[in-house]
């Protein structure tokens, strides 16, 4: 099928056209799957073992959630450019890994509930927009931003970080937390659903105030 | 407000500060930068794509530790605040230290 028994030089997009020919191309799909993932999994293991850290959770976890990430990209090849809102097919690639990173982060820790399809497309296709953003490429500069986050997220309580930090995490362009997610909250800080977001807005206005004091 | 801290700052600031997941390869890279002298524990190698082709369900959680009970471990190290100021040349000494001292963190973890 190919010259290029190793796909280096093949896109992700195309990796993963590949590896949705499953069983009946095992060889390719099997050798463009092993490329897909030696191209994403540092960045995705460095994430998740960096957030498994910050939240308390063993660092060991982010090996095994990675896996179940890859594992899901082997299984269930979901990727349509057409569906993604970005122009770029490498971001469109890892925003949507992005989304399954997230939902299986999610589903690690809170193994009974279970995510239905329209949560996981919301998740995968509504969480991020993509572009248009201008980062901070001092390093000196980021250093004390990034020290201002962190004072700011201090001056939080552990209800509203949690509910903030989910927030940020699910519904970057909205307010709007998916349904399982929500309930998952709601269940395990013993909130109810305008609770939830009453801790959400007093955190968000703690943050703004903090930065603005900076 | 500070039109610095826009929510869109505010996203990227958490996203490169692992505080959520990177969204885009421009925030990978930051991320790689402010994290250079982060020593991460999980090897790249133990997500092996072999393991993963003969996977026939997902790993779950042996012992569940549900994420909002745990405390937010919020402070940064040493390392990230010299590498965050773009100090490169650490000397031996001093970066033997934070690896000890970070060894010691992980184990109390």
């Amino acid at each position: 099928m190919s010259g290029d028994p190793t796909y280096t030089d093949y896109s992700s997009e195309d990796l993963l056209v590949i590896i949705s020919f499953g069983e009946e191309e095992l060889v390719a799909r099997n050798a463009a799957f092993t490329q897909f993932v030696l191209r994403f999994r540092e960045p995705l293991l460095k994430a998740c073992e960096l957030k498994c850290k910050y939240f308390g959770n063993d660092i060991t976890d982010a090996a095994d959630i990675v896996q179940n990430i890859f594992f899901q990209v082997l299984k269930h090849q979901t990727f349509d450019k057409a569906k993604s809102k970005i122009k770029d097919t490498e971001q469109a690639v890892l925003a949507w890994l992005r989304g399954i990173l997230k939902a299986e982060f999610f589903k690690y820790y809170f193994p009974k509930k279970k995510f239905e399809i329209e949560d996981e497309i919301e998740i995968i296709y509504g969480a991020f927009q993509g572009g248009g953003y201008k980062l901070i490429d001092n390093k000196k500069y980021l250093g004390v931003q990034h020290q201002s986050i962190i004072n700011a997220l201090n001056t939080l309580t552990e209800k509203e970080r949690a509910v903030y930090l989910t927030y940020r995490e699910f519904s970057s362009i909205g307010e709007y937390l998916p349904r399982i997610v929500r309930q998952a909250m709601t269940e395990e800080l013993g909130l109810t659903s305008s609770s939830l977001r009453v801790y959400h807005l007093r955190a968000k206005q703690k943050i703004n105030q903090s930065l603005e004091n900076k | 407000m500070n039109t610095l801290f826009e929510e869109d700052k505010i996203q990227s600031l958490l996203a490169v500060s692992g505080l959520i997941f990177p969204r885009t390869t421009e925030e990978i890279e930051i991320f790689n930068q402010l994290y250079k002298n982060y020593i991460f524990q999980n090897h790249p190698s133990l997500v092996d794509p072999e393991m993963i082709l003969r996977m026939t369900a997902p790993y779950e959680k042996r012992v569940i530790r549900k994420l909002s009970k745990s405390p937010l471990q919020l402070e940064i190290n040493e390392g990230l605040q010299m590498a965050a100021r773009g100090s490169t040349n650490i000397p031996k000494d001093i970066f033997d230290k934070m690896k000890e001292n970070q060894a010691k963190h992980d184990n109390l973890q």
